[in-house]
């Protein structure tokens, strides 16, 4: 027989052993195709904890995600431009927004461009990618949860947020690059190891970053503070007259969601060497939620492998010739089947079916 | 005379009982719009003690509760546990100075299973860092295996809450208080749409919370409030209009005028 806690520790096995075996049989186009892939199912992960676990439908995970991307894009862009005559590197999109006659320096060339000078070191850069969401999600969460926001409007104001600084984005041009965003960067510098996103050592280095992210909250959930968390998320009110404190629950998880969301988007720059306002649209924020929903918001392994085989099969699928038009709408299809036939996901589709096929056995014998 | 320590412990207790009114409720108000639910209410509870609140139908029974567990803001007047003014405190900080509450539509964590009820219930640290140190063990902790005794919910400890019989989720519920252990529990109509035996089983398990901790419970089920009262508060328009013994309540004039052509509150 197999008790659901067995399957789960054996689905965690498999699945980690799935992505570190993979580059043995792909391609570097292929495998650096698929490291982006695991970024993406980290995103899922964040959202799972966030929506399925802490009950906060959050569509601003896009915004956490572009900030962890911009703040590694800003050392990354340093570390791939070159000198103008001063002492420190300048990106080329502020060389073109400058005035005439503004001083060489990373600190004085544009209005803002002050911002960029500790970002010389590429530690600080990674660091801010974390710890900016991590304040950012803090102070939202704790304003939310002090009004005692919930739902719907959760999502409705982080969303505005997202697409507020979207609008930053763009209309600072001079500092973030506007709708360009940030392109032709040097490599991150892991203790000597040079992260070309087309090396299988990259990959791997998003591996071992998608299982500690995977193994870590997976064991968060599993203390007694996730589970006071569920408890929280299925009657508040209840945890609240046991005298837990329900904002300080959903401040600590939304934070550590945000936290993951930023290293996503730290690691996907790496890997994918651009950073863009996109990451700040609506549908990005969306379609991360949509990820979570077909794989199981309330399995974190289960919302990571949504993540990972949407991503596969869309792009499988609009590579396909015939289905150039349609593959979109293909996704939308399953996307809707699962939301009608399958409330937990896929994940949810495999707990049910262990559970049928070691019930059948358990009669049969 | 020399006093054994068995009688000095009873005259301790006999001095308790006389000196400290631990729980009390100072003129109390709350106003809906004008619609003063709770008007002046004045209470006092002796730790210990099980006390029954009576009252028809918008006497305010409800919102006194819900005052003094924070859920509701009070606009006048004073709770005071163990001396400390607790009014208008946020729920989480009322639950943790000692008051529990039982909601009269059953208030469980429905998705989670029973175990996980009575686990959360366990709420001696409420911080977010001490439970994240904090694993899940496969044994239950000795106050939740009490608690799941006196409920008798062994049985279905590994299901979800959401598929129990009314009845067994009041229990879980009260079973869930006991194991929170408040210093005073608040019971809103516990035996509400339960049947005879399960009212039964519900007066036993209230019964044996009498003594370990102070009970206020709002009933309307004249031979439950008979099985388990010592003494009776009986509640109208927003105030306290009489206290006594079941007898004394049930000879009271000034409750018979408030009830009047209803036949007394045995048909309240």
């Amino acid at each position: 027989m197999f008790s659901d806690k067995k399957l789960e520790a054996l689905s965690y096995i498999a699945f980690i052993a799935f992505i570190f075996i993979l580059p043995l049989f792909m391609d570097e186009f292929w495998l650096s195709r698929f490291a982006k892939y695991l970024v993406f199912g980290m995103c899922g992960v964040a959202i799972s904890l966030s929506w399925g676990y802490a009950g906060i439908l959050n569509l601003g995970q896009g915004m956490f995600f572009g900030i962890g991307a911009y703040s590694i894009a800003f050392s990354l862009k340093l570390a791939g431009s070159d000198k103008a005559g001063g002492s420190t590197p300048i990106p080329d999109f502020m060389l073109l927004n400058a005035e005439p006659n503004a001083p060489p320096e990373l600190g004085q060339i544009v209005t803002g461009s002050w911002i960029w000078v500790p970002f010389q070191s590429q530690w600080f850069g990674f660091a801010m990618g974390l710890l900016v969401p991590g304040v950012f999600a803090g102070l939202v969460a704790y304003i939310l949860g002090r009004s005692r926001v919930s739902g719907v409007y959760v999502a409705i104001i982080t969303l505005s947020l997202t697409l507020l600084g979207r609008l930053l984005l763009v209309d600072q041009q001079q500092v973030t690059g506007g709708f360009n965003g940030i392109t032709n960067m040097g490599y991150f510098d892991l203790f000597g190891l040079e992260l070309d996103p087309y090396f299988k050592n990259t990959y791997y280095v998003i591996a071992i970053c998608l299982t500690v992210v995977l193994l870590g909250l997976r064991w968060l959930v599993s203390t007694k503070a996730g589970l006071i968390l569920q408890g929280i998320r299925d009657n508040q009110n209840r945890a609240r007259y046991l005298g837990y404190s329900v904002s300080a629950y959903q401040v600590f998880f939304f934070v550590i969601s945000a936290i993951v969301a930023g290293l996503a988007g730290v690691l996907y720059v790496i890997v994918s060497e651009f950073a863009s306002p996109t990451f700040l649209d609506i549908t990005f924020s969306v379609t991360m939620v949509v990820w979570a929903a077909v794989g199981g918001r309330t399995s974190l392994l289960g919302a990571c492998i949504g993540a990972i085989l949407l991503n596969y099969v869309g792009a499988t699928l609009s590579e396909t010739e015939s289905l150039l038009y349609a593959w979109q709408l293909l996704i939308g299809v399953i996307f809707l089947a699962i939301v009608l036939w399958l409330p937990n996901g896929l994940a949810g589709l495999a707990t049910d079916l262990v559970r049928k096929l070691s019930g059948r056995k358990g009669t049969a014998t | 005379m020399m006093l054994s320590g068995h009688d000095l412990k009873l005259v301790e207790r006999v001095n308790m009982i006389q000196s400290s009114a631990n729980f009390v409720v100072e003129n109390l108000e709350v106003s809906f719009n004008g619609f003063k639910a709770v008007d002046g209410m004045n209470l006092k509870i002796y730790d210990g003690e099980l006390r029954v609140l009576l009252g028809a139908n918008g006497a305010g029974k409800t919102t006194l509760m819900d005052l003094i567990s924070g859920r509701t803001k009070s606009t006048g007047g004073k709770v005071l546990l163990n001396g400390k003014n607790i009014t208008n405190w946020e729920e989480h900080l009322i639950a943790r100075e000692g008051i529990g509450r039982k909601f009269q539509i059953p208030n469980v964590f429905r998705e989670l299973t029973v175990r996980q009820n009575f686990l959360i219930a366990d709420c001696r640290q409420t911080g977010v860092f001490s439970n994240v140190l904090k694993g899940i063990g496969r044994t239950l902790p000795e106050n939740v295996q009490y608690a799941v005794e006196l409920t008798e919910l062994g049985d279905v400890l590994d299901r979800e809450a959401a598929i129990l019989s009314h009845g067994q989720t009041q229990w879980l519920e009260i079973g869930m208080l006991l194991v929170q252990n408040p210093q005073l529990i608040l019971l809103d109509e516990p035996t509400a749409g339960m049947t005879a035996q399960e009212t039964q089983k519900t007066a036993e398990i209230i019964t044996r919370l009498k003594g370990q901790h102070t009970i206020l419970v709002v009933e309307h089920d004249m031979g439950f409030v008979r099985a388990i009262c010592e003494r009776i508060t009986v509640m109208h328009q927003g105030r306290n209009l009489a206290e006594g013994t079941v007898k004394e309540i049930e000879n009271s004039e000034a409750v018979k005028a408030a009830y009047l052509g209803s036949g007394g509150i045995g048909h309240a």
